[in-house]
């Protein structure tokens, strides 16, 4: 097969994994587990090919023609291989996750193709190479989430699920009138190194581009949760506990924010970006999120919310490392794409693995559960810790590179905005941390239960992306680490790299 | 060849606590302890540098060569107790971690040649810590925790400024001492209060007497021997006196070290619970260590001085301390216990022939002979006053079962004697202790022990009930007052938060109705829309490749 076809063979191999799997009756569980695992397998093989080959210095685009001058365009760099590799590991150990999730489920043909063809959305959306491609697939996974949010079917489901669509579909007609605007009034919407309008040669004018840049951030800002865009995020929790970890944690939330970098960086560009004052406003916008996801998150007694919230506030470090116009702060933003990831995903497969195994879903009944889930929990303490930003967990790093960032562009406010922010997050998971392992279990819980904790395929996962979480930290000065992949990027953007 | 033993003093532990993870049980301790054999080395032979596999770099200033030897000691001998004074709990794993991550930490933190691996280590052992407080599960154990946490979290994040605001200024993160340039002034006060809560600093001291009293003797040994000097070490590292500080920096410290020197003591003595008093007793001793580290930042002591009087202090209290809190679960009969604990206590009063004598020596040769030089001889009367009572407290516990945990009491008594010796240059050091005009100065709270701590002994039941937590005792009533007022404010922030939220929400909704004009879809339905898409993505796909 030919590299140039590397791109597109992702996104289809992600899409005809979803086909198959509608296509397998709904008892042959374990045929359709097998082929599940495969296509994520496979997936993950050929983002795997791709980055080696991106990294001996290939550079690989699909063309499709698709309307007259805007073709449908897939292209390898490293910030889309950056996603596409996180979103491809994730997946494989998502599906595990829910093949022991949903044993016992209902409708599961349905939900893993689904499931199959949001990844294949997140992956367009990755490797999209100018706007329109990016529009289609965004697009695609608002329409192909909705029936996960919905699965369980229950009047809540639908109520949340409807709730979710006049969002998400208001972002994506934003998104569709930015897209416009922009193809009309310039002409093209290719993402380019250093920012296509930057690099023009005749641009619209300065009016014009700021409302452009304003209806596009709106856009993505709904996926990206923004405040006031954020109202879905914590509805949507009604999903079930896998879709919550890897769509509603990584893979929505993180289109939306990789569309913001995208915007910045390969649209607007750096130095357009500045001429035009147009970042202040969304750090400003970023820095509102992160205090208010925080507040909110505070008094949240479900589990759920709470880490929803709490991803509110966190995916909101990435607008704000973008947005601070310094290479070591986007280094910051773009890292923790991954690094969020990574954390949320741990938090929420511990969330989902205690309510399926005890029922448990409220923080006030979780007393002791340490006891009962050493292994859940120790993850969990450790994404949470992470989530603080204490080292040696990838959350540091992130809050190390976006604060020296800010320190060294003259913009001490955001070092104190993140140490506040951290503040907040300690008060909403310490106690959980407590809790969990020094309150006295409940009168007559089982304290250890015999055997396993719960299913392997509901504790194994958490446990591998926690070791993530830190190994991230530890390795950070690693090539292959995600610090070393966002490196090279800034390195692209900014022309230089200066690391404190 | 050195190098690779500083790596290993950090990585020893770390092995350990994985094996203590995995479910090795009771087999772990004498694993423990023979994971500080490493770092031991490492403080003998100090010099040398190594590149850690994840980057970053080790090296130890001589420095830190007698805290690490200090620590060593102490975490082995903590290890020893531990087998008999948890192994057999019901949390003994949990607590086997927490036991491996606080000394992997604190190795790591001495061994670390650059900034970023400091705070890593620094911030492993504190909320490794937490655990350790938290071991016991009782209502003290729990709100001890909880107290503590708070203040580490805080202070974690005040390092974390200080380090990176020293770090953008000086373009790298090497330590000041190396770089040789002074840090901001921002990052120096944000340094001391990273520090100060570590190392007891007053006011920040308030989770230190709780914290002690909670956690099983033989953490609170390693907590208060080798744990607290974490803070001095990281303002010598981060804020070195060398190269000068912002202005009233050095006083601020210098009052604080003084009222915790002597408040501390003095507290201490009408305490009714053994480790508490010991507890008050090392705020006490840590009091000396600031005000002599203030005295170097206000000019008033030679940096160097200061310095290597603060280095034979580590040793010298780290030992003497260490022992005292084995010594509350010593497992040996009684009069063996209070008689073998005399000896450290006697060395912390200053007691000729003493690792005390040699430091307290040290610390007033570096003051010169001015008013804290005998502030710091005046002291040694207040420490006789809370060792008496501690003995006297000592004296009335209840001997624990015996087993290993007596070697490594016996140990840590017998290496508080011997070893600091080696640190001062010499005998003649410690032999100059015994001319006459010295003598009686160092005999003099020794002797004021025996007739005033007589009476403090007597009047144990006389003594007012002092409240463990002083000040945060003080905080609470505090509090309590505007306590309302804070729910209040806190409840009605997240009820506008709330309100706001749902105003979205409720927009939201009423626009998808006003879309939609009816019930919304089941997701059964949706497969016909995923059906279309896709064939309308693949249809795409294979224009495109025909």
């Amino acid at each position: 097969m030919s590299p140039a076809w590397l791109p597109l063979a992702i996104v289809a191999t992600t899409l005809v994994s979803g086909v198959v799997i509608f296509l397998t009756p709904d008892r042959m569980v374990r045929t359709r587990s097998a082929l599940n695992l495969l296509g994520a397998v496979a997936t993950l093989g050929l983002v795997g090919l791709l980055v080696l080959r991106v990294s001996q210095g290939g550079s690989y685009a699909t063309r499709m023609p698709f309307l007259p001058g805007a073709p449908l365009v897939l292209q390898s760099d490293a910030l889309s291989l950056l996603f596409c590799g996180l979103s491809a590991v994730l997946w494989l150990i998502t599906t595990l996750y829910a093949v022991g999730y949903l044993r016992h489920g209902a409708h599961r043909p349905r939900f893993f193709g689904f499931f199959a063809f949001c990844v294949s959305a997140t992956m367009g959306v990755a490797l999209a190479g100018n706007l329109l491609t990016f529009l289609v697939f965004y697009e695609m996974l608002t329409i192909s989430t909705y029936p996960l949010v919905t699965h369980r079917g229950d009047a809540a489901s639908l109520r949340a699920g409807r709730i979710y669509l006049a969002y998400t579909l208001g972002g994506g007609a934003m998104l569709l009138l930015g897209t416009m605007l922009l193809y009309a009034l310039h002409g093209s919407g290719d993402f380019v190194v250093g920012g296509l309008l930057s690099q023009a040669e005749t641009r619209p004018g300065d009016g014009a581009l700021t409302l452009v840049f304003a209806v596009l951030i709106a856009g993505v800002g709904v996926k990206a949760a923004l405040v006031p865009l954020h109202g879905w995020l914590p509805v949507a929790m009604v999903a079930p506990a896998p879709v919550s970890a890897l769509l509603h944690a990584v893979a929505v939330v993180k289109a939306g924010a990789f569309g913001i970098v995208r915007i910045v960086y390969d649209l607007f560009g750096q130095t357009l970006a500045e001429t035009l004052h147009l970042l202040p406003p969304l750090s400003v916008v970023a820095a509102a999120t992160i205090l208010w996801g925080s507040i909110r998150a505070l008094g949240q007694d479900d589990l759920k919310r709470r880490l929803a919230y709490s991803t509110v506030s966190q995916v909101s470090y990435i607008a704000l490392g973008v947005s601070l116009a310094h290479p070591v702060a986007a280094l910051g933003g773009i890292i923790h794409l991954v690094h969020q990831g990574i954390m949320k995903i741990t938090l929420f497969f511990c969330a989902g693995a205690i309510a399926e195994t005890t029922g448990i879903k409220k923080i006030s009944d979780m007393d002791g559960l340490g006891r009962r889930m050493p292994w859940t929990m120790g993850a969990f303490t450790v994404a949470a810790i992470g989530m603080i930003g204490l080292p040696p967990t990838a959350g540091f790093v992130t809050k190390w590179y976006v604060s020296s960032g800010a320190l060294e562009s003259g913009q001490t406010w955001v070092m104190v905005l993140m140490l506040v922010s951290s503040g907040f997050n300690a008060a909403y998971f310490l106690p959980i941390i407590r809790r969990v392992w020094f309150a006295d279990p409940p009168p007559g819980t089982l304290l250890r239960p015999k055997g396993l904790e719960a299913s392997p395929l509901l504790f194994g996962p958490p446990v591998v992306t926690a070791a993530l979480t830190v190994l991230a930290a530890l390795f950070a000065e690693s090539q292959l680490s995600p610090l070393g992949w966002a490196e090279a990027l800034v390195l692209r953007e900014f022309g230089f790299v200066e690391t404190p | 060849m050195n190098g690779d033993l500083l790596l290993a003093a950090a990585l020893a532990p770390l092995a350990v606590t994985a094996l203590a993870a995995l479910g090795a049980g009771r087999a772990v301790w004498p694993l423990f302890a023979l994971a500080a054999l490493p770092a031991g080395l490492a403080a003998a032979f100090p010099d040398g540098t190594a590149d850690m596999p994840a980057g970053g770099t080790l090296r130890l200033d001589p420095d830190f060569a007698p805290a690490l030897a200090a620590a060593a000691l102490i975490w082995a001998a903590a290890a020893v107790q531990s087998r008999d004074s948890v192994g057999g709990d019901a949390g003994e794993r949990r607590y086997a971690v927490f036991f491996g991550l606080a000394m992997t930490g604190n190795f790591g933190l001495l061994v670390a040649g650059e900034m970023v691996a400091f705070y890593v280590g620094f911030s492993v052992m504190s909320l490794a810590v937490f655990g350790l407080v938290a071991h016991k599960g009782s209502a003290e154990a729990r709100r001890a925790a909880w107290v503590y946490i708070w203040l580490a979290v805080v202070g974690e994040l005040a390092l974390f400024a200080a380090i990176l605001l020293i770090a953008t200024a000086h373009d790298g993160t090497s330590f000041p001492t190396i770089d040789g340039t002074p840090p901001p002034e921002a990052a120096a006060w944000l340094a001391l209060i990273g520090c100060g809560i570590k190392a007891g600093l007053v006011p920040l001291h308030v989770w230190l007497p709780l914290a002690h009293p909670a956690a099983p003797a033989p953490a609170s040994a390693a907590l208060s021997g080798a744990m607290l000097k974490a803070g001095v070490v990281g303002l010598l590292l981060l804020v070195p006196p060398s190269l000068g500080t912002p202005a009233g920096f050095g006083e601020a410290m210098v009052v604080a070290g003084l009222t915790g020197t002597f408040a501390g003591a003095l507290y201490g003595t009408a305490q009714r619970d053994l480790k508490t008093a010991l507890a008050y007793s090392s705020l006490s001793q840590m009091g000396l260590a600031i005000t002599a580290l203030g005295a170097a930042y206000a000019g008033l002591a030679p940096a160097g001085a200061a310095a290597a009087a603060l280095a034979l202090f580590a040793i010298h209290h780290g030992l003497a301390k260490g022992a005292l809190f084995l010594g509350a679960e010593s497992g040996l009969p009684r009069g063996a216990t209070v008689a073998l604990m005399a000896v450290p206590a006697l060395a912390l009063t200053g007691f000729p022939l003493t690792s005390g004598y040699l430091s307290k020596t040290a610390f007033t040769d570096a003051l010169g002979a001015g008013p804290l030089a005998q502030a710091i001889t005046v002291a040694g009367f207040a420490t006789a006053l809370v060792m008496a009572r501690s003995l006297r407290l000592a004296w009335s516990k209840k001997p624990s079962p015996g087993g290993w945990r007596a070697t490594g009491f016996v140990g840590l008594v017998l290496a508080s004697v011997a070893l600091p010796a080696f640190w001062s240059g010499g005998p003649e050091k410690l032999l100059s202790g015994l001319a006459p005009a010295s003598l009686a100065v160092a005999l003099a709270p020794s002797a004021f022990a025996l007739a005033a701590g007589a009476l403090v002994i007597r009047a144990r039941l006389a003594t007012p009930p002092a409240p463990p937590g002083d000040a945060l005792a003080l905080g609470r009533a505090a509090a309590g007052a505007v306590r309302p007022a804070l729910v209040w404010g806190a409840r009605s922030l997240g009820r506008a938060a709330e309100r706001l939220d749902a105003l979205s929400g409720a927009l939201a909704a009423g626009a998808a109705r006003a879309l939609a004009g009816r019930p919304a879809e089941p997701p059964d339905r949706w497969v016909g829309a995923g059906g279309a898409l896709v064939a309308t993505l693949l249809a795409a796909g294979l224009a495109v490749l025909i």
